[in-house]
This record gives structure tokens, C-alpha cells and sequence, in this order.
């Protein structure tokens, strides 16, 4: 199982992730942590017409959790920001293409919740 | 110890286990122990008069006078607890109805919150406060400063006898001269210290020392809570039910003597009978065998890691104030993927906080790796570790 878990595209994803930033004229930002781990998740976006044309992330993170953001945020990018908050766990973590362990999943998740709990600037 | 002692060895043959400090694995003597209480001996202790009943409370009794002599303690002494958070809650009330607005408690940066936190709520309830012992550079416990602090009002000082992040040894007999001197009760988490070391209630001299059976080859849910007799006379049970009392009247009860009146409710008997079993095997391997063994093993791992640059250990250097519980740090990667990684190649450490959160996030706040050994670590299992650890930094960079 955890072989898996770091997979080519989830190292390729921590080692030089996407959309790493913060969005210019954001119209929408979140901040979550995960105080068990240490990680911090921000996510900017801007939302035009409930779409979300641009979503930036920052902050610190293991890797899974840094793979998962950079992973979210090109998947994010496009889509209805109300579809992105009424996905299911489950779902995005079919995104992620691996088998998460129980002891990982707030890592992965991090990401995924912050950008669920965006809200108006 | 020999791997073959141990069940978990051979069911999982390629399993480099260095999470000893988190539970150690447990021997098949301990099992046969409980298999055998519960197979021929279950019963409730202390109620019934049948012969199966008065078999389960004699094996639970002679178990009691087994650990009382282990520890060097007498047997009315020696009360069970199912771990020692719960053990530390009941101290915590027991001696916080004494404290009072002003009064301060003493502990340790090195406190694991099973310690801290029902300090925290006992001592925030009565008004009084709650003061930290400063460390050295070298994380060694600054005793000039608490000589000093222990001139201000200490009722109780709370300290942990091996510390679970940075293996710190710390000089339980010696603290508990200057508290008593000033007049203050010693509380002892001893839960890493048994593992690794003989606890002697006597050389320490300590009011109260709780410990988890778990952590020294025994069942989990079981553990040990030291009330010397000045103390376990006259406190008032803090957890009230089944078993406890010997009359119990409309507005008023009285409670049964000191072990039993801290073990209200059905007690964990066959927990009873496998730590007893687990103290039985490692007196029958020696400490002296298990310290030597493992302070060989420490240096081996130590060194290991030192080898590999940029790793921080955290910890005393001297190996002789230290137990083989080793964190450390690697630069520019999170623990948890270490850990992760190394637990694919069949090592087992652990990474985070290890419940000891205000000190582990002055160290790193995403907290520390940390390899613990037992008794039956071997150079093979230190060897692994460091092969993995080198394995893992370079995949995640």
C-alpha cells in the first residue's frame, strides 16, 4: 500500500508543484493547518461567474500534502466552484491516482478542505 | 531477548520494529499468562465465593505481590490504572483537592500530555498554576533553576523519568531530595524509564510514579499507579464505584484500604496477570543484559544517523543520561513522508509530536522522527533503519 503512495507523478508533484502562489486580485481565499503535522494550506482563487478561472495555493507541507494541492489545483482551475465544494472525499482522492493509508489521509485531504472552505474576500 | 520470544517476529519476519517507545512488541510468556488466566481461572476478583472466583483473585493478588516486589514497593502500595493518563488524571484530583489559589506545580518541557494535560486541568480548576523547569542546551533538566523556582510555592513536582522525544534521563532521586526538602510531593511518569531501566521506589523515594504495563512487554490497557502509604491512607478515592467501598449508607461510605479503594469497577485481571508475566521475563533476561544491549545498539544508531548528513539528533549526547529512544531531524523533508517511506521498506519509526507538542514544535513544528529500541533490537534492525532513512531523503529529493 504505501509503496503507492509516492508514486512518479505524486514525487514529480511535490518536487515542482503547480499553481504554488497567491492569485492577484483574488476574489476568494481559505486558510487551513493541520496542527498534528504542522502543515498550513492557503488557497486563493478567482472566482468570474462561479467559475474557478484561477486558483493559487501556498503554505507548508509533507510532500503527499504538497502533490495533493499542486494535483487539486490543475484539476480545480475550470470548473464550478460549487461543484469543486460538493465533491466527495472519495472523489478527489480518486484524482490523486494513489491508495491512501488511514495514517495519511489528513495530509492529503488538507488541501482539498481548504479549497472547500473558500470564501468571499 | 530473542526474536523467537516474540510472536510478532515471526509473523512479520522482514519487520525492523523501532517504535518500542510508542508499545513494545510482547513475548509469547505474556500471552501463555493471559491465555491461561482466562481459560482456567476467569472470574470477577474480590465478589464472589465460588472456587473459580477465589482462583482469579488469588492470581490477581499474587500478581499485585509480584510487581509491589519488582518496583521495590509494598503491595498495598500498588493499585492499577488502565494507562497512565488515567493514572496521572486520579493523582492529579487526588493531590489538586489540596491545592490551593497561589500554589504552583512544577513541571517538565519534556512532559508527554498524558502528564501535562490532567496537570493543566487539576491545577486550572484550583486557582493555582502550573510552571515549567527549564532544560540546558543539551536537554538535561536545569537543576539550579529548580532549586529556585521550588522556593515559590511548590506543592507538587511532576516529572518524567525518561523523556519519549529526547530519551533524557532525569535524576529522579535527586529532584526528589530538593522537592521534599521544600516541602513538595514528586509525581513520576515513569512509562519510558521501565522499559529500559530497574525502577526502585525506594532509591527514588518518589510520592507517586505511574507507568504503562505496554511499554515493558506487557498486555495494552494496563498499568501501574505507585501511591506510597502516607499518601494512598489518606486520599479520598478520586474515581467512585464498584468494588471500593466496604459500606455504603444513605449520604455516606466507606471506603476499602489502600490498593483496592483506587481500583473502582471491574479491574483488568488478565492485564494484572500478563504484566506480571512481562516483569517475570525481563527480570529473567536482567536489566543488566537489556542496558548494555541497548546503550550498544544506541551508540550503533546514533553513529548511523550522524553519518548521514544534515540529520539533527535531538537529545543528550552523553549516552549514559539518555535511554535508546532517538529523534531527529532531516532537513528539508516532513517526517511523516520519512516515516511513511520507511515503514514501505518494513521499519517501523515514528514521526510527529509523540504527545509532546509545546516541546516538538520549538524543535520543528512539523515535528521529529524518532527510533526507539527494546531489548530485542538488533544491529540488523539499526543497520535497516539507517539504509532506509538514506533511501527515503534521497527519493523525496
Amino acid at each position: 500500500m504505501t509503496e503507492s503512495l509516492y508514486r512518479p507523478h505524486i514525487l514529480d508533484h511535490a518536487r515542482n508543484p503547480r499553481n504554488r502562489g497567491v492569485v492577484g486580485a483574488a476574489t476568494h481565499g481559505a486558510e487551513r493547518a493541520n496542527p498534528r503535522c504542522g502543515d498550513r494550506c492557503h488557497v486563493t482563487a478567482r472566482v468570474v461567474d462561479s467559475v474557478l478561472e484561477m486558483v493559487r495555493f501556498d503554505g507548508d507541507g509533507c510532500a503527499l500534502s504538497t502533490a495533493a494541492a499542486s494535483l487539486l489545483s490543475e484539476d480545480a482551475e475550470g470548473k464550478r466552484l460549487g461543484d469543486m465544494i460538493v465533491l466527495t472525499d472519495d472523489a478527489f482522492l480518486e484524482l490523486l491516482g494513489v491508495s491512501v493509508t488511514s495514517g495519511r489521509i489528513d495530509c492529503v485531504l488538507l488541501p482539498f478542505t481548504t479549497l472547500k472552505n473558500l470564501r468571499l474576500l | 531477548m530473542r526474536h523467537s520470544d516474540f510472536p510478532i517476529f515471526t509473523t512479520h519476519p522482514n519487520l525492523a520494529y523501532l517504535d518500542t517507545a510508542a508499545t513494545a512488541q510482547v513475548p509469547y510468556v505474556v500471552l501463555d499468562a493471559v491465555m491461561q488466566f482466562e481459560t482456567t481461572m476467569r472470574a470477577n476478583v474480590h465478589r464472589s465465593v465460588y472456587l473459580l472466583a477465589d482462583a482469579a483473585t488469588e492470581a490477581y493478588e499474587s500478581a499485585r505481590r509480584e510487581i509491589a516486589v519488582f518496583i521495590g514497593a509494598a503491595e498495598h502500595e500498588v493499585s492499577f490504572v488502565p494507562s497512565v493518563t488515567y493514572g496521572m488524571h486520579m493523582v492529579a484530583e487526588m493531590i489538586g483537592e489540596r491545592l490551593q489559589s497561589g500554589d504552583s506545580v512544577l513541571v517538565t518541557a519534556m512532559e508527554h500530555h498524558s502528564v501535562l494535560l490532567p496537570w493543566r486541568h487539576v491545577v486550572g480548576k484550583r486557582g493555582a498554576m502550573v510552571s515549567t523547569i527549564p532544560m540546558h542546551d543539551d536537554y538535561r533538566l536545569d537543576m539550579d533553576a529548580l532549586a529556585i523556582m521550588l522556593r515559590q510555592n511548590v506543592k507538587v513536582v511532576v516529572v518524567t523519568a525518561a523523556s519519549n522525544v529526547l530519551g533524557t534521563v532525569n535524576p529522579i532521586a535527586d529532584i526528589v531530595r530538593l522537592a521534599h526538602k521544600a516541602g513538595a510531593l514528586v509525581v513520576v511518569d515513569a512509562a519510558q524509564y521501565v522499559p529500559h531501566l530497574p525502577l526502585n521506589i525506594p532509591v527514588w523515594g518518589a510520592d507517586v510514579v505511574v507507568f504503562s504495563g505496554h511499554k515493558l512487554y506487557g498486555p495494552m490497557g494496563i498499568g501501574v499507579m505507585y501511591i506510597a502509604e502516607h499518601l494512598g491512607r489518606t486520599f479520598t478515592p478520586s474515581v467512585q464505584g464498584g468494588g471500593m467501598v466496604v459500606d455504603v449508607r444513605r449520604g455516606q461510605s466507606v471506603w476499602e484500604d489502600a490498593p483496592w479503594k483506587f481500583e473502582a469497577g471491574t479491574p483488568n485481571v488478565s492485564g494484572v496477570v500478563g504484566l506480571s508475566a512481562a516483569m517475570r521475563y525481563v527480570k529473567n533476561v536482567g536489566y543488566a543484559a537489556i542496558t548494555e544491549h541497548e546503550e550498544n545498539l544506541t551508540r550503533e544508531l546514533i553513529v548511523g544517523l550522524l553519518s548521514l548528513r544534515g540529520i539533527r539528533i535531538i537529545g543528550p549526547d552523553n549516552i549514559n543520561e539518555r535511554i535508546g529512544v532517538v529523534s531527529f531531524t532531516v532537513p528539508n523533508v516532513h517526517p511523516h513522508d520519512i516515516a511513511t517511506l520507511m515503514g514501505s521498506d518494513g521499519v517501523a519509526i515514528r514521526a510527529g509530536h509523540h504527545c509532546v507538542q509545546p516541546l516538538v514544535e520549538e524543535i520543528d513544528r512539523r515535528g521529529v522522527c524518532r527510533a526507539s529500541l527494546g531489548g530485542y533490537s538488533t544491529t540488523e534492525d539499526v543497520a535497516r533503519c539507517i539504509e532506509s532513512l538514506d533511501r527515503a531523503r534521497k527519493t523525496l529529493l
